[in-house]
């Protein structure tokens, strides 16, 4: 199986702090690949270079076959890449079927009603495409994203934490969306903190450590990995006294 | 052949309307760095300065050394008003409100100022003998050097009150990070109500100061305020050090391009600095160590 | 949806009244009025595409509408082209101009930009002051004229009188509406809007701001420097005074109280600011006093303007052109 998208040896400097260092990741279609760390291990940092927001000082990023470490952001969209932030980001003052019109219109798609709608319906908000995006309660918000960057038509989704700050019953809707995205054959990169969310859906995961890999592989393994727990762990134990 | 004496008497003028440059953007720039706002309106308040002082002078017969002083309090009073009414509103706000708000209060200030006062130029009546002095071949008034001293100790007692009192640090605490100074305990809406008010006061000093020569009229205040804007983009938008070094800059370069080059292309050379500075050095010409 | 024409009836009413105007307005100074009406709607609904439709303040607009006027009134002088030549190339010249500025500065946001924008019209006041040789500086270009217009089938009508320049600037209007109306649907328009709500995201959703918001730059300079060539040949003088800062204040004006980012409320408060200031024109300072607290006060608290929303309230849901603005 050949990767849709691959990272290699990628590095990024932000003035003297190191906040990837030499990260390798492939994900092939119909596959979910989950990063996992602790905050400011470089989860983001990660999207953002492969979404063309952030240069890497080094290495490159290949999606079929083609670097694009030197896209802009938008032309990165074009080509099949689309992310969702982990703030919150929709179109505050216009209608949910406005604002899902981004991505088709910027394919330049024959019909980006059709496709816009299609979009809001498999997130499920289909019934309310005309009220205003920032009227929207939280959870159904975040799926407003989902859909934002389904009516891009991409090829490899990158979630950023869609799961954080929902209750139970929210968080299982967003396992199932994932898993039939997944059916469609969607590469996905998710990154969250929910571990229930991540060992349910994951084919894979890669856990990131002060911007370096620390380990990866099935669920199971990593989650089993002594040095991931210590790491893990151990960072876990700093965040619950930082909080 | 270059003339010394000449040379000298085009430093000397550009050193005074530097400073006064210097007085009106400090205000300007620490607005900005402070609050986040550009405010268009600002160089209103050096023309009023400049108009509290001729009519404290005209119509009260105050005696000049008390008028000076009195229109500055005046100024600080109606800067107060106007931070309280329209500018603590727009904590926050965006670029397009802030700006267009401004905007509108620098219109607004000019025209009530036309309405009360007329369009007629009017120079400030003083007490200073008009014969002028001369040290090696170059010539100045005293009200000159008494406008030199005067704006040169307000921008150095500026300066101590910014580095030294407690409101001084708040001050520039909130301009490093505002959410952490207010974490810290800073109060903000004081410390933008202080920065305001602190920095309308020095550009109506510097009203008042220069009105003796430079005649006072209600269109003075939009000009003032695109020069200071100028002086801010050389200096570094926020930065206070940036505002003296670029006030006297400018006003040297203004004094010795008109001198020795065309006095109408002058103004040219400085709005193209500020593009270019803009776009590939925001942090302005001389970044703070 | 934001794409419902018209209602067929109340546009055929609203071009009938615009048609019959010069009919029923027989007083030289009224007609005057609607004619310098007619001029800023092609303004402010350029301005409008600026600071409306993708959020960025310029205040270069108005430097755009004197470099238009310059550019017309210069090939007339130098080259003795026509003003249907002139107006043409003052729309290229412009758009071409702002191309240029637009290429540096619309990779740069907020203060910047605002600031930029104001130092770029400084240099072409400067640049018409004191480049004596080819604008005459302070002195200004004066005796411009509006030639006969060429009409396959009938030959040259003469449009110099009010009542017949009236339709030529009438048309201008309807045209840049007309222009405006279908950009502002076009996908392109739609991306107007998303790069304005939240340019993050819709450059992550693959629109490019620069690509979107230079459109809007362009075409409104070009919008800009059409109604500046139609103006210089209208009042039949062009010089520096036309970069005063009062001339972009009440274009601001103009769209901010009209509605930002709708159609109809800029294009209507371009008619309602040019007819009132005139109106009030005895009391040349008091007015500018009132117009400036109305500015402070609409942007303060009125952030959608006046008049788009009086249009909103009084025109029944149906006849009502779609939901104009986006929100």
């Amino acid at each position: 199986m050949t990767a849709l998208l691959e990272i290699k040896g990628v590095m990024v400097h932000f003035g003297g702090l190191t906040a990837l260092k030499d990260v390798n990741l492939a994900v092939s279609a119909g596959e979910v690949l989950s990063v996992i760390g602790p905050n400011g291990a470089g989860k983001t940092t990660l999207f953002n270079v492969i979404t063309g927001r952030v240069r890497p000082s080094l290495g490159s990023v290949v999606f079929r076959g083609q670097a694009i470490q030197r896209e802009a952001a938008f032309r990165i969209a074009r080509m099949g890449i689309v992310r969702t932030f982990q703030k919150t980001e929709v179109f505050g003052a216009l209608s949910l079927v406005e604002g899902v019109l981004a991505g088709a219109l910027a394919r330049g798609d024959p019909d980006p009603e059709t496709r816009a709608r299609e979009a809001l319906e498999s997130v499920g908000l289909q019934e309310k495409a005309h009220l205003r995006a920032d009227q929207l309660p939280y959870g159904d918000q975040r799926l407003l994203e989902i859909a934002q960057a389904l009516a891009a038509m991409p090829q490899v989704l990158l979630l950023d934490e869609p799961a954080s700050g929902m209750n139970h019953q929210e968080s299982a809707h967003i396992v199932r969306l994932i898993g039939q995205l997944r059916t469609k054959g969607f590469a996905i990169v998710l990154v969250e903190h929910n571990m229930h969310v991540v060992m349910t859906i994951s084919d894979r995961v890669m856990v990131l450590n002060y911007g370096e890999t620390i380990a990866e592989g099935r669920p199971a393994e990593v989650r089993a990995d002594p040095r991931v727990i210590e790491a893990y762990l151990g960072v876990q134990k700093t965040d619950a006294r930082a909080g | 052949m270059l003339d010394l004496a000449i040379f000298g008497q085009h430093l000397l003028n550009g050193v005074l309307i530097g400073c006064a440059y210097a007085l009106i953007a400090i205000g300007l720039t620490m607005i900005f760095g402070v609050m986040n706002i550009a405010n268009f309106a600002h160089g209103e308040f050096y023309m009023m300065g400049g108009f509290a002082a001729f009519y404290l002078v005209t119509l009260l017969k105050l005696n000049y050394f008390i008028a000076l002083p009195l229109a500055v309090v005046l100024v600080v009073v109606l800067a107060v008003a106007i931070q309280q009414i329209v500018f603590k509103r727009l904590r926050d706000a965006p670029v397009m409100t802030t700006t267009l708000v401004t905007i509108g209060l620098s219109i607004l200030l000019e025209h009530v100022a036309l309405l009360l006062w007329g369009p007629q130029p009017q120079v400030i009546p003083n007490p200073f003998p008009t014969r002028p002095l001369s040290f090696f071949g170059i010539y100045t008034t005293p009200l000159y050097l008494f406008s030199m001293a005067v704006t040169a100790a307000l921008i150095v007692v500026g300066h101590l009150l910014i580095q030294r009192t407690r409101m001084g640090k708040a001050m520039r605490a909130t301009f490093q990070n505002r959410e952490a100074a207010a974490l810290v305990g800073v109060r903000i809406d004081r410390v933008y109500l202080y920065a305001f008010t602190f920095g309308a006061a020095l550009a109506a000093a510097a009203g008042a100061v220069l009105g003796g020569f430079i005649p006072v009229e209600p269109t003075m205040g939009g000009v003032a305020t695109l020069k200071a804007f100028v002086v801010v983009i050389l200096g570094g938008m926020g930065s206070f050090v940036g505002a003296i070094a670029g006030g006297l800059l400018l006003g040297l370069a203004e004094a010795l391009g008109a001198g020795y080059f065309s006095t109408g292309w002058k103004d040219a050379i400085g709005f193209f600095a500020v593009i270019l500075l803009l776009l590939f050095r925001p942090e302005g010409l001389f970044k703070r160590a | 949806m934001p794409d419902s024409k018209p209602h067929p009836i109340i546009l055929g009413a609203v071009l009938a009244g615009l048609l019959i105007i010069p009919l029923v307005v027989r007083d030289e100074y009224y007609l005057h009025l609607f004619i310098v009406s007619a001029i800023f709607v092609v303004v402010a609904l350029g301005l409008n595409l600026i600071v409306g439709y993708v959020g960025q303040l310029s205040l270069a607009h108005a430097a755009f509408f004197a470099l238009g006027a310059y550019v017309s009134a210069l090939l007339f002088f130098n080259l003795k082209w026509s003003m249907w030549i002139g107006m043409p190339a003052a729309a290229i010249v412009t758009a071409a101009v702002a191309f240029a500025l637009g290429w540096v500065i619309l990779r740069v946001r907020g203060h910047r930009f605002v600031i930029i924008t104001v130092a770029f019209a400084e240099i072409m006041r400067l640049v018409a002051t004191n480049w004596v040789d080819l604008t005459r500086g302070f002195m200004g270009l004066p005796g411009l004229q509006i030639p006969a217009l060429y009409v396959p089938g009938i030959g040259a009508v003469d449009v110099s009188s009010k009542e017949r320049f009236y339709y030529v600037v009438l048309a201008a209007a309807l045209l840049s509406f007309y222009i405006c109306y279908r950009l502002v649907r076009s996908s392109v328009g739609r991306a107007f809007v998303l790069v304005r709500e939240n340019e993050v995201l819709a450059e992550s959703l693959g629109i490019s701001a620069f690509r979107t918001c230079m459109i809007a730059f362009v075409v409104g300079a070009a919008l800009a420097g059409t109604a500046g060539a139609l103006y210089g040949h209208y009042i039949g003088f062009v010089s520096p005074d036309l970069f005063n800062f009062s001339y972009i204040t009440i274009m601001l004006i103009m769209v901010i109280l009209g509605g930002k980012g709708t159609l109809i409320g800029p294009a209507l408060g371009a008619v309602v600011f040019t007819f009132l200031p005139e109106l009030l024109r005895e009391a040349s300072y008091y007015r500018m006093v009132i117009f400036a607290s109305i500015l402070v006060i609409a942007t303060l608290f009125m952030p959608r303007g006046i008049i788009f929303p009086l249009v909103e309230h009084l025109v029944p849901r149906r006849w009502r052109k779609g939901h104009d603005r986006a929100a």
